[in-house]
């Protein structure tokens, strides 16, 4: 019987150590990354330094130290409160960008993840193009990140480096790295690494090479178990699960002051949507705007489209439009872009049955909406009703309607809003001047056998040849006027 | 010999035109009138704004482009009807042939969202049908539809009352629709590039005729409680009364 043989996992684990400075300082982080940095917290009665940039380090400042020593070393220090909301949602971001690369994540404490990267290998070609592009997205978003490699996430996690691997090292290399995985990292009782020391058994590799006869009765199954976490590929930690809803944000604490401003920001979110949408096979049909003013009430839009899709572009264009329909505070500090409704991808497939005129009248319809919005537009249908009111309806073009054409007697093409009342002056119709009837009557009555409003159409025409649809009932005895034959 | 070639280019641009020159429209689209056609050397001009200067509502100003708009909505393309002075009876348009589903109603509210609607519905490929209704717009701005509709396939028809008809245009093609006499309509060429203006046609614009029942064999007689309406019918139509069956 043949034997299979089992494909080697390779985990990466990333680091983000800056974090905490990255969630805070993003958006200003181009121009003031050089500027000193730091995020503080409060513990107990003193501000003390969570995290700090390069800058500040070669100042002086270091994590721990109070915020007062800190000042008083570099005054010129940049300070943000630690935000836990705002690091979580960078921490997201971030992870999404790994699982563009890869589907199998594992969350490590919201300040880490390990990613498997064996599956994906063929997708880039190579270990070192797949690192490569790697860095230079979360480049984008992190100052610094530190990686691990190893056959499992534990291992991985255990030998990081500081620095960004640019190539998996090989498997004897990786092994080498396993054995020399000091055992204090493993994070055992007190007794077990004290009698680990004592026996002279410091890494893993020392805790392999003993017989595993002896170690069973030596050591309890904590130690094993952690040990055996290490040295197997069946890792059986929970994997990260993309979130169903997207939402992200753009801030910008100088202020946006004019829609044209916001296009730019509006752009790049969309793209990340549009990333979000593609990495997790899925469309949308809705987005949800949030403009929110350094001081008052957030302003807010929906832009709904007839067909789900996952194009930033069409999003953009809808977006636009409808954005100039919008009043806006002066200033807009701040960006959302959320959505949640999201449709399985079966874009492929529809789009190639879609025609392009469909395509076309979808977004032109779409554009229309967003521009002069939903009650500007219609599709005009009708029902089998007898009465020309009731029968004479309009369609939401969100949810068009077909009706098929029927054999009508003499009506006419355009229908007045309501019935105009016209005058009987002498018996006969007046509308501006008197009306002389051509035609007629046709009966129309609603439900005849309820009540006794009966309608009887005639065609009519003025001395200047306009024609006319009028109406005698016999109810109120009085002549109306509902459609001009045009 | 490079400045002839230059020039021949130049007279075959769509835009040129010359005067005294009455030949047929290469690119024109039959008004499914052979009068209409003939006047306008084959039909409606296409990449045109066509201007109709219509006296009164209801005197079959709509006729005139009926076919076209069946026609087109028939072979799946999209209509737009902009600012409509009434509201479209839709099974009548159903009843003429017009499919629906094809067929789309736009209210403006103000003068801004009447320009971007045509100029968008032109853009995107779509029959323009608009009325210009209160609004007064100035050269420059029937100028912008008019060079989207050159990039449209389709004629762009703009309804114009006459009351509010302005001296220039820069509509391709400027109609005048009287009615001469009922069920008859005169149309007249205002402008058109290449033709003498003030050629004019006389068009039948006959309501199509259902099944008559002349009003003395009728079973009974219509309005019996009102035995002494006197109702007025025109002469001529006496014989027509009818009753639907």
């Amino acid at each position: 019987m043949p034997q299979t043989v089992k494909k080697q996992e390779i985990w990466l684990y990333l680091h983000f150590p800056l974090l905490a400075i990255d969630a805070q300082f993003k958006e200003s982080k181009k121009q003031f990354s050089q500027y000193p940095q730091a995020v503080i917290t409060q513990s107990q009665k003193t501000q003390c330094i969570y995290c700090c940039n390069d800058a500040a380090k070669q100042l002086g400042i270091q994590e721990q130290m109070s915020l007062s020593t800190a000042i008083t070393l570099c005054p010129n220090l940049h300070i943000k409160i630690r935000n836990n909301k705002k690091e979580r949602l960078y921490f997201e971001q971030l992870t999404l960008i790994a699982y563009n690369f890869s589907p199998e994540l594992i969350i490590y404490q919201n300040i880490g993840l390990s990613m498997e990267l064996s599956n994906c290998k063929k997708l880039y070609g190579s270990y070192s193009e797949l690192l490569k592009q790697l860095k230079e997205q979360l480049k984008e978003k992190c100052s610094r990140v530190f990686t691990g490699v190893g056959h499992n996430s534990l291992a991985a996690r255990l030998s990081i480096k500081n620095k960004f691997h640019t190539q998996i090292p090989k498997n004897k290399e990786l092994i080498q790295q396993l054995y020399s995985i000091k055992l204090n990292q493993l994070t055992l009782k007190r007794s077990q690494e004290n009698s680990l020391k004592h026996l002279g058994i410091i890494t893993v590799g020392d805790f392999l090479t003993l017989p595993s006869t002896s170690t069973c009765r030596r050591f309890d199954n904590e130690v094993l178990s952690k040990i055996s976490l290490l040295t197997t590929q069946n890792d059986l930690q929970e994997r990260y699960i993309a979130p169903k809803k997207f939402k992200d944000m753009l801030e910008n604490p100088s202020g946006f002051y004019s829609k044209e401003d916001l296009h730019a920001p509006m752009k790049i979110l969309l793209a990340r949507l549009q990333k979000h949408l593609r990495t997790h096979q899925v469309n949308c049909k809705k987005i949800y705007w949030q403009f929110s003013p350094m001081q008052g009430q957030p302003k807010s839009m929906v832009i709904k489209l007839s067909y789900p899709c996952y194009g930033s572009d069409v999003f953009f264009t809808l977006s636009r439009l409808q954005l100039e329909q919008l009043n806006l505070p002066n200033s807009i500090e701040r960006i959302v872009l959320y959505s949640e409704e999201f449709i399985i991808n079966t874009n492929e497939t529809l789009d190639f049955f879609l025609t392009k005129k469909y395509i076309k009248k979808i977004h032109f319809l779409d554009q229309v909406t967003a521009k002069l919005g939903t009650d500007a537009i219609y599709q005009p249908y009708f029902q089998a009703e007898y009465l020309p009111e009731k029968a004479n309806l309009s369609a939401d073009i969100c949810s068009p309607k077909t009706s098929s054409g029927r054999h009508l007697p003499l009506q006419p093409l355009w229908l007045t809003n309501a019935p105009l009342r016209l005058q009987n002056l002498d018996n006969q119709p007046y509308w501006n001047e008197p009306l002389t009837l051509l035609r007629g009557p046709e009966r129309l009555s609603e439900n005849w056998w309820q009540g006794e409003q009966q309608r009887d159409y005639y065609v009519a025409h003025d001395s200047q040849g306009s024609r006319y649809w009028l109406y005698w009932e016999k109810q109120s005895k009085e002549w109306h006027l509902h459609g001009i034959f045009a | 010999m490079r400045k002839s070639s230059n020039l021949e280019t130049l007279l075959t641009r769509h835009d040129i035109w010359r005067g005294h020159s009455r030949s047929i429209i290469k690119d024109s689209l039959t008004t499914q009138y052979s009068e209409l056609d003939d006047l306008l050397c084959g039909g409606w001009p296409r990449q045109a704004l066509i201007e109709a200067n219509f006296s009164r509502h209801g005197i079959g100003e709509l006729s005139l482009i009926l076919p076209t708009l069946i026609k087109h909505t028939q072979n799946e393309g999209l209509c737009v009807l902009l600012d409509p002075p009434y509201q479209p009876y839709a099974p009548s348009w159903a009843s003429a042939g017009i499919k629906l589903e094809n067929l789309f109603v736009i209210h403006s509210k103000c003068r801004n969202e009447w320009l971007w609607s045509a100029e968008h519905s032109i853009r995107n490929e779509i029959m323009l049908v608009a009325w210009i209704g209160q609004y007064k717009f100035n050269y420059s701005n029937l100028r912008r539809i008019q060079l989207a509709a050159t990039e449209n396939y389709q004629p762009a028809f703009l309804y114009n009352h006459l009351e509010h008809i302005s001296l220039y245009s820069p509509a391709a093609l400027r109609l005048e629709i009287n009615n001469s006499k009922l069920h008859e309509i005169t149309v007249k060429v205002l402008k058109f590039n290449g033709l003498n203006s003030s050629s004019q046609i006389q068009l039948k614009t006959h309501i199509s005729d259902t099944k008559r029942i002349l009003l003395h064999q009728l079973p009974v007689p219509i309005h019996n409680n009102h035995k002494n309406t006197d109702l007025t019918f025109s002469l001529n139509e006496t014989q027509g009364y009818i009753l639907n069956t």
